[in-house]
């Protein structure tokens, strides 16, 4: 009997661990504005549900907003309100209006736009405007279908290239000589990307504070549509660097601030790219990138790398030693052959076209214990002003010394103490 | 020019007690204690920095003394507020206040002297604080930089306030245990405010009751920010690295008024809470 109600408990408990369990959150339709805001570089992508009540975006560049119908849910996996555009994707015409206390802006009609990338989505971008938009995006259109159609005749030649490989090695085996073509040559990819189509309002405001809200057709103002719009500039302009050390590629460190020092544990390889960079409100620009980003809260800033800076040679001088220039150059990091880890990184051959580099980067070679001073120098080789940083070697003194400092008070107070119980 | 009588024996008596007090506190172990550990702090956080350089084999960093400096200066700013808040609850409870304020000595000037003592035995720390620095600096070559020299004259303002706002705790407060508590409990509070803020900003879905908390802890924090002087010494580094002379001169001024503001409550206070002891 007991082994019964054990086994019928282990039954049901066991089974129950296997139901599957339904998580779908419920879904609310809101207006929430779609945003294409200018990061310094390129375009962020992101949406504002109606809780994140603020916009944020960068002064003095156009940035799109497109008001939408959708519905929301809220993903307890990420804490974050995710859209369902696939459920519902409306968008919302309208006149938008901007103002600034109590003073009405501008009433902005709505237009088509695109944003498009000529090296792929995350970098350097354009955003288009109107018939700009149509042509730009007809161009993006007619390059994809070239590129398609090219990558179909790639794969039917390469497959007719195949056939003929085949035959040539059959061939060869009943001892018949055969010349063979060359092999087709894959297509290069199409590196540009571009968003859909959309239908938005494009805003370019000087820093501050704004209103916004959407005029439906009828004049009255669209529900869910007012927002706050935080527009913010850059502090310092400067010269930032990407150090990626040879040991460690995947992960550089920024050297972005003007009297930043890079403290070296060893030496060794290092490769320096330069950026043109801003610094900027963190949480300003955080909240850019993704409006429901609350985790930056306190009054911070950051530099934000704008573009790689080009046509420049890197001067190194050494501690009381001669300086010695070098030239920016492409590296691929090449894995080593075996079943082990390990990769080397070389040059860049000039016949690697239409791929992208690992590293465009200058390469120096530093010793241990030994001070530099770096420099960025124009392609006229005048020194760039923010473009100087010192290399420091980093000694790694026992704990003994650092706590003999310490020790001089505290023995101090040892003196003190036994002095005033003996007096 | 005439010199008002009542002010010049108010400057007297205020230069007795704070000659007094700083040669009490120059001779008692407690301020070297203080910086002892302030220095083990600051060599601690040495040693996380060039534990980050071991680790990731190289580091970007303007000003990587900054965070030992800011340690030791929060330390001694911290055991100088103590200090001062157990100075008066102590002098109240001996009943030395009342046998001093049968003489020429009133609440300004005694305030004033204590305030005085207490903000010179900090400014005399400073030097061996600096010295220290520059021989952490030294022997690690992260270097010693002016930015901290000027880190070094801005935690001075910040000491300012923390003291006063120690002696006003002492004035308000009948006995030591009642001033350590008060200290003690204000300092828990200011680090439950930032840290909750901190916390609950992490979540985006604040509704209800977690939603009140959120916003009365955010608007807590943005207040305490404001006001607390260290968030000033900050501003005033990030000013001097900018060059910006008005965010600068903010820095400079805020700890000031703040401090004078604190000091002049701590004065009221004596005048208003009378200086004999609880039981009598």
């Amino acid at each position: 009997m007991i082994a019964s109600i054990a086994y019928l408990s282990f039954f049901i408990l066991h089974s129950s661990l296997f139901i599957p369990v339904l998580q779908a959150p419920p879904r609310e339709r809101h207006l929430v504005y779609g945003i294409q805001a200018f990061n310094g570089l390129g375009y962020s992508s992101a949406f504002a549900p109606p809780a994140g009540d603020t916009i944020y975006l960068l002064a003095g560049a156009d940035s799109a907003l497109s008001p939408r119908q959708t519905e929301i849910y809220w993903w307890p996996l990420t804490n974050r309100f995710e859209p369902d555009w696939e459920a519902l994707n409306q968008p919302i015409g309208g006149t938008l209006e901007v103002w600034r206390a109590f003073e009405r802006l501008e009433s902005i009609e709505a237009a088509s736009y695109v944003v498009q990338a000529s090296d792929g989505p995350g970098g350097p971008g354009e955003l288009y405007v109107g018939e700009r938009a149509l042509a730009k995006y007809a161009e993006f259109e007619a390059r994809r279908r070239a590129y398609r159609d090219a990558l179909w005749d790639y794969y039917q030649q390469d497959a007719e290239y195949r056939r003929a490989l085949q035959d040539a090695v059959a061939r060869a085996a009943r001892g018949e000589t055969t010349e063979l073509a060359e092999p087709p040559r894959e297509p290069s990819p199409l590196r540009l990307y571009s968003t859909a189509l959309n239908q938005g309002y494009v805003l370019n405001l000087a820093a501050g504070r704004y209103r916004i809200r959407l005029l439906g057709p009828d004049g009255r103002v669209v529900p869910e549509s007012d927002r706050n719009v935080v527009v913010f500039s850059p502090r310092r302009q400067g010269l930032s660097y990407a150090v990626y050390p040879q040991t460690r590629w995947t992960r550089p460190t920024g050297a972005d601030d003007p009297k930043a020092i890079v403290y070296l544990a060893a030496g060794g390889v290092l490769y320096f790219q330069p950026f043109v960079s801003v610094e900027v409100n963190d949480r300003y620009f955080s909240r850019l990138e993704d409006p429901q980003n609350r985790a930056v809260q306190e009054e911070t800033w950051r530099w934000v790398r704008v573009r790689p800076y080009s046509d420049a040679h890197l001067e190194l001088e050494p501690t009381g030693q001669p300086p010695s220039r070098f030239e920016q150059k492409r590296y691929q990091v090449q894995q080593l052959p075996g079943g082990g880890l390990g990769y080397q990184i070389v040059e860049q051959p000039p016949e690697a076209v239409g791929r992208a580099p690992d590293l465009d980067a200058f390469r120096v070679e530093v010793e241990s214990g030994r001070t530099y001073r770096l420099r960025l120098l124009t392609a006229d080789g005048e020194p760039l002003p923010a473009g100087e940083r010192e290399i420091r070697p980093v000694a790694q003194p026992d704990s003994w010394s650092l706590a003999a400092v310490p020790a001089i008070p505290f023995a101090l107070a040892c003196g003190l103490a036994i002095r005033r119980r003996w007096s | 020019m005439t010199r008002d009588p009542r002010l010049a024996l108010r400057v007297r008596a205020a230069r007795a007690i704070a000659s007094r007090e700083l040669r009490e506190l120059l001779r008692t172990p407690d301020l070297y204690v203080a910086l002892g550990v302030a220095l083990t702090a600051a060599s601690l956080a040495v040693r996380s920095v060039l534990a980050e350089v071991a680790q990731e084999g190289l580091v970007a960093r303007a000003s990587p003394l900054y965070l030992p400096l800011f340690v030791a200066t929060v330390v001694l700013a911290f055991s100088a507020a103590t200090t001062s808040a157990v100075s008066i609850a102590r002098e109240r409870e001996s009943g030395t206040l009342e046998v001093l304020f049968y003489g020429p000595v009133d609440a300004a000037s005694y305030v004033v002297g204590k305030y005085v003592a207490q903000l010179l035995a900090y400014l005399a720390l400073c030097a061996p604080l600096a010295i220290s620095l520059a021989t952490y600096g030294w022997v690690t070559n992260l270097g010693f930089s002016a930015d901290l020299l000027t880190g070094i004259a801005l935690s001075v303002l910040a000491a300012a306030c923390t003291i006063a706002f120690g002696l006003l705790l002492s004035s308000v407060c009948g006995s030591i245990r009642d001033a350590i508590l008060l200290l003690v409990g204000v300092g828990l509070l200011l680090l439950g405010v930032q840290g909750g803020s901190w916390l609950l900003a992490g979540l985006p879905q604040r509704e209800g009751a977690l939603g009140v908390a959120a916003e009365t802890l955010a608007a807590a924090d943005r207040v305490v920010t404001l006001v607390s002087p260290y968030s000033y010494l900050d501003r005033g580094l990030q000013a001097a690295l900018l060059g910006d002379a008005a965010a600068y001169a903010i820095a400079f001024a805020s700890p000031l008024i703040y401090a004078a503001l604190l000091l002049g409550g701590a004065i009221w206070s004596v005048e208003w809470r009378g200086v004999r002891r609880n039981e009598e």
